[in-house]
């Protein structure tokens, strides 16, 4: 055990050497608009980021396009995020690179006659390329719970499921 | 004002009544549906079907019935169990206890149900329609009907309420009509109309969606025919299918033909 936390600081210095503060210290507060595609919808997401230290930090609030676009069923979507930047480069004077692993945890609803709730909990990693204006993807897998109320009793089944996301990110400040 | 005014015209141009289905039944396609990826399980399993049923608003289920050596029913939709199962070969040509080992090769690893398994899952609203297999995929032959009738009468089928078989032999659903209510199952509209005009004990007709229009639907309605309507994957399938007015849908996405429907 001691070994593998040595081993992981060690690697957060050696990425922090190549790193520097590029990125991490030019932008905090990001905000981005993001289109998702799970097991049971695809989402369209509107977010809002941090950035601490080497640690992205967010939450984001959107709707299930099928559901609400194409079946007039209001699917709020919500999600919290982190991911770790594992590795920051420059990619000359106007570009980076940032690319980690982490987690998003959310929750999704709709009706039918009764409430359709999901929870998940992913982990996946995130890919953003830019500066100012990026270019974001992330993806991963996890765990979904499905939960509604029967006839007679509360209903819940789990099983594996998935995310694609792709977005464009706005660095405020 | 003028903006505000277009905005208003737009938006009641645009929007739109949704017609009402609320008469149209909406079946589960083998439990959650064929191959669906948002299915969480696998299809014809047990819990698949329990599933499809608990749904609030679901009409019922439709499940794929092949029998064994032995004379014993099960679900299951393929030909063959290899691809899908733990298990190779034909469901016709395994001993009960052969398939009582099997299980699905999915994430959950559901057993194989027998049809038994499942008929009280249902309440006496709902509807349990069972496909019919009349191939042994085994020999290639068709099966001998009493050994069928046979099972089913194990079952006391006749005795459950709200139980249809569907039938796409013509000579197994005339002989299975005595007994049981059956509807007929084919892609051809006409040769379906003819046979059902020719049999009033039959009950109705199952076909796929892109097979039938409106029109042809009401065709069957006008005979005092019911008329169910399969292979809707999406919200749109569904639509489309409602529109028609038919009996019911038998779609493999039942949530989102829940919400088309209320």
């Amino acid at each position: 055990m001691k070994r593998i936390l040595c081993s992981f600081l060690i690697s957060l210095s050696f990425f922090d050497l190549f790193g520097q503060n590029l990125l991490s210290q030019q932008s905090k507060l990001l905000i981005s608009a993001e289109v998702s595609y799970q097991r049971m919808d695809a989402f369209f997401n509107i977010s809002v980021q941090k950035r601490i230290h080497y640690f992205e930090i967010g939450a984001a609030l959107g709707t299930g396009i099928e559901k609400t676009f194409f079946q007039q069923r209001f699917s709020p979507h919500l999600e919290l995020y982190s991911y770790f930047n594992l590795i920051q480069r420059e990619i000359g004077r106007k570009n980076g690179f940032v690319f980690g692993p982490g987690i998003l945890l959310d929750y999704t609803s709709y009706r039918i006659q009764n409430t359709i709730n999901y929870k998940d909990a992913f982990l996946g990693y995130n890919l953003s390329v830019g500066r100012k204006f990026k270019f974001t993807n992330q993806a991963g897998i996890g765990y979904m719970l499905e939960s509604f109320q029967s006839a007679e009793n509360k209903i819940k089944n789990s099983t594996l499921n998935y995310f694609v996301k792709i977005g464009m990110v706005y660095a405020i400040n | 004002m003028r903006l505000i005014s277009f905005i208003l015209i737009s938006f009641l141009f645009f929007s739109c009544d949704k017609e009402s289905f609320k008469n149209i039944d909406i079946i589960g396609h083998a439990g959650m549906g064929l191959s669906m990826q948002n299915s969480i399980y696998h299809d014809n399993s047990f819990e698949a079907v329990n599933l499809a049923l608990l749904f609030q608003g679901s009409n019922g289920v439709e499940v794929d019935v092949q029998m064994d050596k032995k004379g014993c029913l099960w679900l299951f939709h393929n030909d063959n169990l290899e691809g899908e199962t733990t298990e190779n070969g034909c469901i016709n040509d395994k001993q009960t206890d052969e398939l009582e080992q099997v299980k699905y090769t999915s994430l959950h690893n559901e057993k194989l149900t027998k049809l038994q398994q499942i008929l009280l899952l249902k309440d006496s609203t709902q509807k349990l329609f069972l496909d019919i297999r009349d191939m042994n995929a085994f020999s290639n032959s068709i099966i001998d009907i009493n050994i069928f009738k046979s099972a089913l009468a194990t079952l006391e089928i006749d005795n459950i309420k709200n139980v249809f078989l569907i039938v796409s032999n013509q000579s197994w659903a005339i002989n299975l009509a005595q007994t049981y209510s059956v509807f007929y199952c084919s892609d051809n509209f006409e040769l379906s109309k003819m046979f059902l005009s020719q049999n009033t004990n039959i009950s109705g007709l199952v076909i796929r969606n892109k097979y039938i229009s409106k029109k042809q639907v009401a065709e069957i309605t006008n005979l005092n025919k019911r008329i169910y309507l399969f292979d809707m994957r999406s919200p749109k399938g569904n639509r489309q299918a409602l529109n028609k007015n038919p009996t019911g849908i038998i779609s493999d996405d039942i949530r989102a033909a829940l919400i088309e429907r209320n």
